[in-house]
């Protein structure tokens, strides 16, 4: 019996070109040269002290092993990013359960942070935590928290006194399902920003099947298999602070999705938001905006809905990013391990190709499995590199399998020239620890002008991952400020014109895994001190043009002003 | 003729060098008397020196007629010598002359089954004489020969009756257990592997059937114990070892599969599945420059050996140095490999690969005809339907992918709903 991947018959062959053939092989590709990538984890200096708890029980709840994740989220609008934790609880009833809770961090400006969640009513005591999302859904330029539940979910107003107050009821996005992931957006482009959840399995503590053996201690976490899906919610604000559930009517509920992680972006320049749901087992949906409230999933005909030999495949996290630079979105999909993650590159026209191989991200993700992910310019050279945040769902994966283990080491991807190449074992002792990772949110926490990381583990503390990296280049962030378009300039198209280099980027909405990011947008310049244009495309219509702007500082831009205010 | 009389004493006395001379001499000093040139000529036989058997035997085949050892080897070695059309005739003279000595003809259905005349073997097998002379061997070669024949529930019935008659045969219960495994009992072949190795813990073909069957089923753990003890009874076996790393790599123990084909490589050098097994599980771990040089290794090695064997050999290794060179990006090195795989081995996989790099290399329009071939080849597979609607959405022919997608769908769907349902993700 040979199953080498290849079945065995016998045949009568010849082998008329064997010697050419060994002769003409192509040689081994180049190794990557030395990188300047460095990140130090401060989160214990930092202050951090929180500790996430997947309540993990010997029944294995498939809950406790699919974490929870952090929002990035300026809560005070003191210019400092604050740290939301979202975190696990135990089953209803199980001692220690009710001293659970989520926690905010405000960041004090000095690379420290103090506990504020008491005081700002966002700990959600006892709920078990999944996803945030961060964005302003009254425009009143306070930044509101989404937070996802294995049970009700929780949205959270910003009362701009340093305290939040529940409104999730009154609000109307209270849905009671597994969520997992979310993300605000506008996808009617009415100055409002909308809400979409992915809703993962049907699980319930009370039916939940035993997976593995019966006897207790030989339990296993159980295949999403073992449990059907629930669909995804959309809620379209209403503007007097409730959302109308559209889900149905929109066209998005689809009960085979298994939905883990969300991203939204204009992927085919229409002016309109669409959606990218990565589900786990069941196929990806792309759902383009029609721009009257529907969408249309086009998950087969723009080849995202599977990987290129048609199976779907155990999306977790999942991210847009302009990777080769051509002006169009590409996309970014972790999966299970031996499945490899995809990257997705847009050939324009609403299609995608799957170039996971090619582009060197598949042979880096063999061995792994991918959740957090984000494309973010590590080194400000211009170009879009990749973080994957790692860690296999089996606690009990090494008792079967030798060479893939329950922690695995987070990795960075550098893009070089187009082609990413895995410079994790140079950056830093961080990426050389293993842990079991989930969530990951990016936003530069320290204010010097590069990309930081926040980083949430499975029953273990955090990690912020500060970026210590040599940088190879200037750059420039811009805040937008939404007027007419909502406050937060989710779905503004920029294009960054700085010598030689063209950027092209979106403010988008969801992205990674159970995670919210820095909404300022990121650009590395480079070498360029001056930026020649900046081009900003509100989703109001609205168009502003900055032209020579100094690099290295944070630009707020209000829309229609074309009058950048530095700080 | 005191020559020839020494000769026989000394043949009995089982001392045939100094016989065969004593023949020699008796046959110089007078060729008419037959004793001498026909003990002679059975020696010859029995020694395999069939060309000098024949020599002596054949001149005088109508005075040998009523010896049937002489009958025997002079027909044994007109088939071993590739005179096959004699060598039936001699069978017919034995037959014809001997039909009531079973023991003789049991003997001739032995020799009949070695040379593969598996029908006129069945024939002899079942006269009652042969039945009656030793019918444990007439029902064991009866159930070998109906294996053979095709007859696999006839022959599980006649190994049935043969291992009732010497439960002891651990050749019975072997050969039972691969008729078994035809007929896909493998439960029951499981069970008589068990108690062949009750019987005979060290029987190293049973470790490996027996492991080779949990293999099958998936039973990792206790396949890979027998598999590992084969390989430890019989280490000169190459195909033991091999199924071994096999093991490793079904379990996911890349690293253990990678360690043990890596002993192999040192241990069958000339064997071009070493270095296919070992850049296999490279190739699994993503080590595509390390499996590149053993796949090119174990093509040149397979190439020098006009064998089936290495034919098959030949194509997985062109198959999975093809899917590297494509995962590289390097499509027109992997289209030529493939080409020549898929003309001689049209198969889904190859042909599924072949019309990747078609696709990936910008040629959609290639992809199409290999990829109706493998979806004929395998028309409930959702694969090769999905990347026909790929090349043709990639052509612009949009109605059609449309249609390609929606009969994946389908094809998904019906393949989840047959799928048992796994437990735990692995």
């Amino acid at each position: 019996m040979v199953s080498t991947g290849y079945p065995t018959v016998t045949l009568r062959f010849v082998f008329p070109f064997i010697s050419f053939f060994l002769a003409s092989l192509p040689g081994q590709s180049q190794p990557p040269g030395a990188s300047a990538a460095h990140f130090e984890d401060r989160a214990s200096t930092a202050g951090i002290t929180f500790r996430h708890f997947s309540g993990a029980s010997p029944q294995k709840y498939l809950v406790e092993t699919m974490g929870s994740g952090a929002a990035l989220i300026d809560y005070d609008r003191d210019g400092w990013l604050d740290i939301y934790f979202v975190n696990g609880a135990g089953k209803p009833g199980r001692e220690g359960t009710q001293t659970t809770r989520h926690a905010l961090y405000r960041n004090l400006g000095n690379g420290r942070f103090s506990d504020v969640t008491s005081e700002s009513g966002v700990g959600g005591y006892g709920r078990y935590g999944t996803g945030v999302a961060v964005g302003d859904i009254d425009n009143d330029g306070w930044p509101d928290l989404f937070v996802a539940h294995f049970g009700p979910n929780v949205l959270y107003r910003n009362l701009g006194d340093g305290t939040f107050s529940d409104v999730s009821r009154q609000a109307g996005v209270d849905d009671p399902f597994w969520g997992q992931s979310a993300g605000f957006f506008d996808l009617d482009n009415d100055g409002y920003l909308d809400l979409y959840v992915t809703n993962y399995l049907d699980l319930k503590y009370e039916t939940h099947p035993v997976c593995g053996a019966e006897a207790p201690a030989r339990r296993s976490y159980c295949d999403p298999d073992a449990f059907s899906g629930v669909a995804d919610r959309l809620y379209r604000n209403r503007g007097d602070g409730t959302f109308d559930d559209i889900s149905e009517r929109s066209g998005i509920a689809n009960p085979e999705g298994k939905g883990l992680g969300v991203v939204m972006a204009d992927i085919d320049g229409d002016g309109r938001m669409d959606i990218y749901v990565a589900n786990d087992k069941t196929r990806n949906f792309l759902f383009k905006n029609n721009g009257d409230l529907t969408f249309s999933d086009i998950s087969y005909f723009s080849l995202t809905g599977f990987n290129a030999a048609g199976e779907a495949e155990a999306g977790m996290g999942t991210d847009f990013g302009d990777f080769d630079g051509d002006g169009l979105l590409d996309l970014i999909v972790t999966n299970y391990d031996l499945e490899t993650n995809g990257l997705y590159r847009n050939l324009g026209q609403e299609t995608f190709s799957d170039d996971r191989w090619v582009q060197g991200v598949a042979k880096a993700s063999i061995r792994m499995l991918g959740f957090g992910t984000g494309f973010f310019d590590y080194d400000n050279d211009g170009d879009l590199d990749l973080f994957v945040a790692n860690g296999h769902v089996l606690d009990d994966i090494s008792s079967y399998r030798n060479n893939i283990s329950y922690s695995q080491p987070n990795q960075l991807l550098e893009n070089r020239d187009g082609r990413f190449y895995d410079v994790s074992k140079d950056a830093g002792p961080a990426f050389r620890t293993t842990r079991v990772s989930r969530g990951t949110a990016f936003g530069d926490f320290d204010n010097d002008g590069d990309i930081d990381l926040v980083v949430t583990n499975i029953d273990d503390s955090p990690e912020l991952l500060v970026n210590r990296s040599n940088p190879s280049g200037t750059w420039l962030s811009l805040q937008m400020v939404g007027k007419t378009s909502n406050r937060n300039g989710i779905g503004s198209r920029v294009r960054v014109v700085a010598g030689e280099r063209v950027r092209f980027d979106q403010v988008t909405g969801g992205g990674s895994y159970l995670s919210a990011h820095d909404l300022r947008m990121h650009f590395g310049l480079d070498r360029n001190q001056v930026v020649d244009l900046i081009e900003i495309s509100w989703p109001s219509g609205v168009v502003d043009r900055l032209e020579q702007i100094q690099a290295n500082q944070v630009v707020v831009v209000e829309e229609g002003s074309s009058s950048p205010k530095g700080r | 003729m005191a020559h020839a009389l020494q000769g026989y004493a000394l043949e009995s006395l089982g001392r045939f060098s100094p016989a065969e001379s004593a023949y020699g001499r008796a046959i110089e000093l007078d060729e008419s008397i037959l004793l001498p040139r026909l003990r002679l000529g059975v020696l010859h036989g029995k020694q395999r020196r069939f060309g000098l058997c024949i020599a002596l035997l054949e001149p005088v085949l109508q005075r040998i007629k009523q010896d049937p050892e002489a009958l025997f080897y002079l027909g044994r070695s007109y088939l071993e010598t590739g005179r096959s059309e004699d060598g039936i005739r001699i069978a017919g003279e034995i037959q014809a002359n001997h039909a009531k000595d079973g023991r003789v003809l049991l003997s001739l259905a032995s020799l009949l089954m070695s040379k593969g005349y598996w029908g006129r073997a069945e024939n002899i097998l079942r006269l009652p004489e042969v039945v009656q002379a030793d019918s444990y061997s007439a029902s064991h070669g009866l159930g070998v020969t109906l294996f053979q024949l095709g007859s696999s529930e006839e022959a599980v019935r006649a190994l049935d009756r043969a291992s009732a008659l010497n439960p002891s045969s651990e050749k019975t219960r072997m050969a039972l257990v691969i008729a078994l495994l035809k007929m896909g009992e493998r439960p029951r072949a499981e069970a008589i592997l068990r108690s062949v190795l009750t019987l005979n813990p060290i029987h190293a073909h049973a470790c490996f059937l027996l492991g080779q069957l949990l293999l099958e089923q998936g039973r990792h753990e206790e396949s890979l114990k027998f598999l590992r003890k084969a390989a430890e009874l019989a280490p000169e076996k190459p195909e033991y070892s091999f199924e071994l790393v096999e093991a490793y790599h079904l379990k996911g123990d890349a690293r253990a599969a990678v360690d043990h084909a890596r002993q192999l490589v040192t241990r069958f050098p000339e064997h071009p599945r070493s270095y296919l097994s070992l850049a296999t599980g490279l190739k699994l771990d993503g080590k595509f420059d390390r499996a590149k040089p053993l796949l090119e290794q174990s093509l040149k090695l397979a190439t020098g050996f006009d064998s089936s064997a290495n034919r098959d050999l030949w194509a997985q290794a062109a198959f999975h140095l093809a899917s590297i060179l494509r995962k590289e990006g390097s499509f027109r090195k992997a289209i030529e490999l493939l080409n020549h795989v898929v003309t001689e081995r049209p198969e889904p996989a190859a042909l599924l690969e072949l019309s990747q790099c078609h696709i990936q290399s910008g040629d959609p329009e290639k992809a199409l005809p290999f990829l109706e071939q493998a979806m004929s080849l395998d028309g409930g597979n959702p694969e090769p339907r999905f990347v026909h609607a790929t090349a043709l959405l990639k052509l612009g022919r949009i109605e059609e992918a449309g249609k390609g997608f929606e009969l994946f769908e389908r094809l998904q769907k019906a393949r989840r709903e047959t799928k048992n349902r796994p437990v735990i993700r692995k």
